[in-house]
């Protein structure tokens, strides 16, 4: 039989056309999906905006599984209507080659596959221009589709679609088809929802389909999924091209499809499962942004497992639809190829490991270190600030953008010593390892997160990141010696011509005596000062955060001319004179507003609708929020809380008192971001209504120590309150406590920012009040490795 | 002209056809008739280039047919169930897929088809009986103006009106165009009035080919009465080829071969009391012919 008859034509325009018409529903469906993913990822759904897009490797989520079940349902589509034997007759009969039919399906499928990849960056455009009009103030988190991701589905797509065709043209029947796709696909899938929860692809994802295909580097992966693909593509049209419905599983006709499709799923099934494995258990991170699998004996006996495992499906499968022991052991004349492919397979991830150990990271070969972070200082303030940046920080595409944005190269022997030997330790560890271990993990982790991937640079220009828990307190701490770092950090020079944002508006002469004031400082202390001065971002983004900080009255905000580099600076005692002028003028204005007497005659009384306050120690740089609002849990049998009495009594008695922080024992921030009323109307309903306009207002004063230290209880007592009440239902609440009983019983050692060894009570106090961050000794993953070791040991034995 | 040379097709252990040959020539409406699983569907998926033979070679026009499009749109095979484009599809739709890969299908035609069996083209295949169904699946294979149309068992579920109206469009298509059809049925009544030729198909073999009209000339039934009995053996020693000998005492019923008026005046010889030459029926003729070659006559539907 003749594959390619010249005389055949390769394209038939007219029948091309007609397939389109019949896949028009799933193309449009699947292009309207993908348009309101790019349309909702601009505002945080899942896109981190076109910027992002149009970078490679934006790592996370991606949204992507429509995009892949497009590919799935497309092939489901060319069995069922041209290899189905209930449509054999129909189609063969008509004037137009198989190999035609093929490429013309093909042809048709990446046309919409086109549309959709085109609707997905139309809904990013329009999301984009609606963004703008609106001015959102929402920020995208930070994962996304970009056009690489895309790319990258559309070839495991078109693998997938293949893969399809080739089962088909073997079986020739719609139900044998779906029960061998269920053997190829189905079966790592339970693998893959097995261990879904820690991973961070989509279900359909064709990275975990075709993990040979996230192997290795970048190039080396893309070369993969290419070679993948065209190998694919073109045994798909040679399959169709020699299928025959009168040969349907008689594999002494088709034996040589069924070793190809044996080595082919074999192989497939193999690293499927390996992959899934080694996604579980051996991921890395790398600073492109690249996830990778790193070869273990592991990788080997899942790779064969797989192997078994599939054979053994395919036998029983073939057992059953031929009724002959004898044929479907014939059938699986693949197997001992499939054992050489996966045996090829593992030499060259072998081989592919081999290259990456040769990577020498020891401290000789590094040239320098950059943590992908920037807002350090003296004091560890920074950890402070945090609740008021809000989780932008941790965007990936946060990381890409800061990375750039200071380059700070940090040659401190220290510094690369310890990167050398967190890598040469657990240094690729890191990640969501955790979550295996359960609910407790998660709590961990949910700390774990904030911590700060260093990148290593080596002396080679290679970039490799490290995710770490340790070493952002220890590197921390031997940054405040790098002067470079400082100096950096310190500068004013980005903000020349700029602005100075603040809720009040301080004038253009107070603007330009701040800069001049901030200039005279040491750059050592206007480090300590500018907590933010971070990011290179898109200034779009940038202007969403600065909305924000508006927003917070304590603020005062240094702006580049383009909005693209800001530095928040931090209100305490080494402040100019123009700040404390500032402040000073802030508090005025709130006791001076008319309606001043009545919030103190109301926090007297107790009586209001719902406040939010926020109490700042200046002197400890400690941020404790209350929101009180009348209703349980705060409010009940018609009065609030005592607590809450008591902590509205005390701060209107500090706001009366007006004592000036200049020789206070305690200086504090006390801001009322919303103080409502509640007043009963003739009719018995209650109405609302703000004082101070419904604006936020700051006072900063003096106090004593005493009640400095009682607000701040009182503050988060009442935070407590409110946690108490909903605690029964907080799963969140009881992993603080199981961790707290861990560390109260000396089984799990914790630390702060401080590298203070942080008791039960602590733990508990960071978890009612949002203070996330501290650290396991010596790194996360070994203490929580012990201790869930000892957890799980615990359990088993007392049940 | 379609030419099938010794072609085997076999599917596992059964053999569908065995070395089957034949010529099946232009603008003619031929018939094949046959048992359920005789072969008849198998050879006309060969010729539509559905099937591949295992042995052997189907060409149209002097080429080979398996997916070769150039041969392949000479050809339209109307299949005994008809598929449809996607589910949902309209005989409007079907007609457009057609005339997709049909460039002679004619639109003109098929609404005037559809007319004549009053089918409105906006309506749902998927909601059509069957009988509807084989018109529909009718009026879509003669719009595509091929040269040759196949036609499997298209006759099966047409109510009587709507099957003389097939046939006679048919008819009116080998007529006007000089179209090649094809037409199985396991019914020899449903071809008797239709078909040119006709091939008899038996365990994947043409047993019987031959001209509708020479063979219902060349058999013929005689009814005689004589005054004295009359053995078989005395009307073979007189020239006659008996293929059916029944005698109910002094009367004869002879299915007699040959020439009808040189048989009848070698009967008349004999002086018969009464001699009456009946018709029969192509059913009838195909038994006897059956019979002839040592087939067993329980053996044909």
């Amino acid at each position: 039989m003749k594959l390619f008859k010249a005389k055949s034509p390769f394209f038939n325009g007219s029948y091309y056309k007609e397939l389109l018409r019949e896949l028009k529903v799933i193309g449009i469906v699947c292009a309207v999906i993908q348009l309101l993913y790019g349309f909702a990822g601009e505002f945080g759904g899942g896109n981190s905006g076109l910027l992002s897009m149009f970078t490679i490797g934006s790592p996370g989520l991606v949204h992507n599984d429509c995009f892949m079940l497009f590919f799935y349902i497309c092939g489901i589509n060319f069995l069922s209507t041209h290899i189905s034997r209930k449509n054999w007759d129909f189609r063969n009969s008509l004037p137009v080659s198989k190999r035609t039919m093929f490429t013309c399906h093909f042809a048709a499928v990446l046309t919409f596959a086109a549309i959709i990849f085109a609707a997905n960056f139309l809904g990013a455009f329009i999301g984009e221009g609606v963004r703008l009009i609106a001015k959102s103030t929402s920020v995208p988190d930070g994962y996304g589709i970009s056009a690489v991701s895309m790319l990258k589905t559309i070839v495991t797509g078109i693998t997938a679609y293949c893969l399809l065709v080739i089962v088909g043209s073997v079986v020739n029947n719609i139900f044998s088809v779906l029960a061998v796709v269920a053997i190829y696909i189905g079966l790592p899938i339970l693998f893959m929802l097995n261990a879904f929860v820690v991973s961070r692809h989509g279900v359909v994802s064709g990275a975990l389909l075709f993990p040979l295909g996230v192997k290795g580097t970048a190039l080396a992966s893309t070369a993969l999924l290419l070679i993948e693909m065209l190998v694919s593509v073109a045994v798909a049209y040679i399959a169709f091209g020699k299928s025959r419905v009168e040969t349907f599983m008689k594999p002494a006709r088709t034996k040589w499809i069924h070793i190809l499709i044996g080595i082919l799923g074999a192989g497939c099934v193999g690293l499927m499962v390996s992959g899934l494995q080694a996604h579980r258990l051996d991921y890395r991170s790398y600073a492109d942004g690249a996830s990778v699998y790193e070869f273990t004996p592991w990788y080997v006996s899942v790779l064969v497992i797989g192997l078994i495992a599939m054979t053994l499906a395919y036998f029983v499968y073939m057992w059953i639809t031929m009724k002959s022991f004898k044929k479907a052991l014939a059938s699986c004349v693949f197997a001992p190829l499939g054992f050489l492919v996966v045996a090829a397979s593992v030499l060259t991830a072998v081989a592919a490991d081999k290259k990456s150990e040769k990577l020498d990271f020891s401290a000789k070969n590094i040239e320098y270190v950059r943590i992908m972070d920037e807002n350090f200082t003296k004091s560890g303030d920074y950890y402070n600030m945090l609740p008021f940046m809000g989780n932008v920080e941790y965007s990936s595409s946060f990381y890409r953008g800061s990375s750039k944005a200071f380059d700070v190269k940090i040659t401190d022997e220290y510094v690369i010593n310890r990167a050398a030997e967190l890598i040469s330790s657990h240094g690729y560890e890191f990640g969501s390892r955790e979550q295996v271990f359960g609910v407790a993990g998660r709590f961990i982790t949910n700390m774990g997160q904030y911590t700060r991937p260093i990148e290593v640079t080596l002396k080679d220009g290679t970039k490799w990141t490290v995710a770490g828990g340790d070493p952002r307190a220890i590197t921390l701490k031997h940054l405040e010696d790098n002067e470079e770092y400082i100096e950096k950090l310190a500068s004013l020079d980005r903000f020349k011509n700029g602005r100075v944002i603040s809720p009040f508006g301080l004038g253009s002469e107070l603007d330009k005596t701040l800069l001049e004031e901030l200039a005279s400082l040491s750059a050592a202390d206007r480090a300590a000062i500018l907590t933010g001065g971070r990011i290179q971002r898109a200034s779009r983004d940038e202007q969403s955060d600065l909305k924000g900080i508006e927003n917070l009255e304590i603020r005062l905000t240094l702006a580049s001319p383009s909005y693209d580099q800001v530095a928040t600076i931090r209100l305490n005692e080494k402040l100019p004179k123009t700040i404390k002028l500032y402040m000073k003028l802030m508090t005025e204005r709130m006791k001076a507003h008319k309606d001043f007497s009545e919030l103190i005659s109301r926090l007297e009384a107790a009586d209001f609708g719902r406040i939010n306050t926020t109490v700042m120690d200046l002197e400890t740089g400690i941020f404790s929020s209350a929101y009180i609002y009348r209703g349980e849990p705060f409010f009940k049998n018609g009065a609030f809380d005592p607590k809450v009495k008591e902590f509205c009594a005390l701060v209107a008695e500090c706001l009366k008192a007006d004592q000036p922080m200049e020789g206070a024992e305690h200086r504090m921030g006390i801001t009322f971001d919303g103080f409502v009323l509640s007043e009963q109307r003739a009719s018995g309903a209650y109405s609302d209504r703000s004082l101070f306009g419904g604006e936020s207002v700051t006072a900063f004063i003096g106090v004593s120590s005493e009640n400095a230290r009682k607000l701040n209880e009182l503050c988060r007592e009442i935070g407590n309150i409110e946690k108490d009440f909903f605690g029964a239902n907080d799963d969140f609440q009881k992993e603080a406590q199981f961790v707290a009983e861990a560390v109260e019983a000396g089984r799990l050692k914790l630390y702060d920012s401080f590298e203070n060894e942080l008791t039960a009570e602590n733990i508990m106090d960071m978890y009612y009040n949002g203070y996330e961050y501290f650290y396991a000794e010596d790194g996360i993953q070994k203490h929580i490795t012990e201790f869930f070791e000892e957890a799980i040991k615990m359990d088993s034995e007392n049940p | 002209m379609i030419e099938i040379t010794n072609v085997s097709k076999g599917f596992g252990k059964n053999l569908a056809l065995d070395q089957m040959s034949c010529t099946i020539p232009d603008g003619c409406i031929f018939g094949m008739v046959g048992a359920n699983g005789a072969g008849k569907s198998t050879l006309l998926r060969l010729i539509s280039g559905i099937y591949l033979p295992d042995e052997g070679s189907v060409k149209v026009n002097g080429e080979e047919v398996y997916d070769n499009p150039q041969a392949k749109a000479s050809i339209v095979f109307s299949s005994d169930l008809m598929r449809l484009v996607s589910n949902g599809a309209t005989l409007k739709r079907m007609a457009e897929f057609y005339a997709s890969v049909y460039k002679n299908f004619s639109f003109k035609k098929f609404e005037h088809l559809a007319g004549i069996f009053n089918l409105k083209p906006g309506i749902r295949v998927r909601a059509m009986s069957k009988g509807m169904t084989k018109q529909a699946q009718t009026i879509l294979s003669l719009a595509c103006c091929t040269p040759i149309m196949l036609f499997d068992e298209t006759f099966d579920g047409l109510d009587p009106i709507a099957r003389n109206v097939a046939k006679k469009l048919l008819y009116r298509e080998v007529c006007d165009n000089g179209t090649t059809i094809i037409v199985t049925s396991h019914s020899l009544r449903e071809l008797e009035d239709t078909c040119d030729q006709l091939a008899m198909v038996f365990k994947g073999r043409i047993v019987l080919q031959s001209d509708v009209s020479e063979l219902k000339t060349k058999l013929f039934k005689v009814q005689l009465a004589f005054d004295a009995e009359h053995s078989r053996e005395e009307f073979a020693e007189m020239g006659l080829e008996v293929l059916s000998f029944n005698k109910a005492g002094k009367v004869v019923t002879l299915i007699l071969k040959g020439d009808r008026d040189e048989a009848e005046s070698k009967l008349n010889a004999m002086k018969p009391v009464l001699m009456e030459v009946l018709p029969l029926s192509l059913e009838e003729v195909f038994t006897y012919e059956m019979n002839v070659m040592g087939y067993k006559f329980d053996e044909i539907d």
